[in-house]
């Protein structure tokens, strides 16, 4: 799935335009973004947290963690590759 | 120190600079994660412009401890959510990494009161933040929540507005408690010092177009005056020393670093006269102020515009700027200094009898001329 496709699901789901979803999602994830930068752990319920860590490799600089939350771990339990 | 931050604190974030609601953001945004969750399972790879993709990897059975017991256990074969940054946003954490909260500049401490009102004016508009350096919506931010904030402030208006008919009132009824008058020309006021009296009231006249106008003013000071006045809020005992006073944030929207002994009870009455208005620097806040009762010395505060351009406003905002004036007016009628509310307007020559009369409905024509006689 593509931004594209996210933005044309949402719009019809929302009935709204392309333009405005586009707009919030650009949004919201300037917000993650701008929080996580701050050292913040950014929790959102039903879905997973966004963390910072510290790299092995160089200790200055610090790596996105992603945790993905229970319910996400189950939603996906039924997916098999191909 | 990493705070926890909650998707119900980036739903108020967002909807403070936006013309959506509330509850139509955190729809959208509960959304766009079922959204996404659906995209793994169909696709198993969700990629988002300028911010990362998520992708499913499959794990092979493993055998591990369960490490309350201690006991040898077989971790089954799972699926697992990956997320890899893109670029754009790992060079936007180390910008914000690297300029911690000991880089911001610290504005000395004044020695004099005099001094501190040359600094801080100069030095307002030189702190800024490292992260939110010059966000885009600061400069439509009052014309976007404008809505909004109106209405809250309905209730304070009311009161205020109350307040000056019960003094007008109780000034009218209760005309026989004082003998003494003397008489004074408004022309003599207005330019010139007023002369102190002893006497409790003193009355004004001024002509205008062959018309006559008689005003007594009272002094508050002693406990012969009706008990109208000692429950109301009174102008000039409410607004604070013009001396204190540094800078009026109403159609500039500003930044202040806290120091001790700030509130935003203070904040809001220095900077916008009234204290009651002190919610309008916590909605715009919302996200750095969790608490309003407990600030943190040091960070940073943004001071919206609670009015936008000059130019552009409606008739209520135009009553609210018309009560402005009549407070300072009387704050001057009593204690003999200008108000900074004049200072920042050049008020002092405007005519009291377009908003004693107009306060309710101020014409385009009268709000020119008040225009005319700030500048």
């Amino acid at each position: 799935m593509t931004t594209h496709e996210l933005i044309k699901y949402l719009a019809k789901h929302l009935q709204i335009t392309q333009k405005e979803a586009k707009q919030l999602l650009y949004q919201e994830l300037n917000i993650i973004s701008e929080r996580l930068s701050q050292d913040n752990n950014i929790i959102i319920r039903g879905f997973g947290t966004f963390a910072l860590r510290d790299s092995h490799s160089n200790k200055s600089s610090k790596n996105i963690f992603f945790r993905s939350s229970p319910k996400l771990k189950q939603f996906i339990k039924t997916w098999r590759p191909e | 120190m990493s705070k926890n931050i909650y998707e119900g604190h980036l739903c108020d974030q967002m909807s403070s600079h936006s013309h959506y609601s509330k509850k139509f953001i955190r729809k959208f945004s509960n959304e766009l994660f079922e959204v996404i969750r659906q995209g793994l399972l169909e696709d198993g790879h969700v990629r988002l412009h300028q911010f990362g993709s998520f992708k499913l990897k499959w794990t092979n059975q493993r055998n591990g401890i369960n490490p309350q017991t201690g006991k040898p256990l077989i971790i089954p074969a799972h699926p697992r959510v990956i997320f890899t940054a893109s670029k754009n946003l790992k060079e936007k954490l180390l910008t914000g990494i690297n300029q911690t909260d000991d880089n911001i500049p610290k504005s000395p401490l004044p020695t004099d009161k005099k001094k501190a009102i040359q600094h801080e004016t100069v030095k307002h508009n030189k702190i800024s933040l490292p992260n939110i350096d010059n966000p885009p919506y600061l400069n439509n931010l009052a014309t976007k929540n404008y809505h909004i904030n109106t209405l809250n402030r309905y209730p304070y208006i009311l009161g205020v507005l109350s307040a000056i008919t019960i003094i007008l009132l109780g000034s009218i009824f209760y005309p026989e408690h004082n003998n003494n008058h003397n008489t004074l020309s408004l022309n003599e006021i207005s330019t010139s010092e007023m002369k102190n009296t002893t006497d409790q009231e003193t009355q004004l006249t001024f002509n205008n177009n062959e018309t006559k106008h008689n005003i007594t003013v009272s002094h508050v000071t002693t406990s012969e005056t009706p008990t109208h006045q000692n429950y109301l809020p009174s102008a000039g005992n409410d607004i604070i020393n013009p001396s204190e006073n540094t800078k009026i944030a109403y159609f500039t929207a500003t930044k202040h670093q806290l120091i001790e002994g700030n509130s935003l009870w203070r904040l809001a009455k220095k900077n916008y006269i009234n204290p009651f208005y002190w919610p309008h620097i916590y909605q715009a806040n919302r996200y750095t102020i969790l608490n309003p009762d407990k600030l943190q010395i040091g960070s940073v505060i943004d001071l919206p515009a609670l009015y936008g351009h000059p130019d552009n406003l409606t008739i209520t905002d135009k009553h609210n700027i018309a009560e402005g004036y009549f407070l300072a007016y009387q704050y001057y009628k009593k204690t003999n200094k200008p108000h900074p509310y004049y200072a920042l307007l050049g008020a002092v020559k405007y005519d009291p009898e377009i908003i004693e009369k107009h306060i309710y409905e101020i014409s385009d024509e009268d709000w020119k001329n008040l225009q005319l006689a700030s500048n």
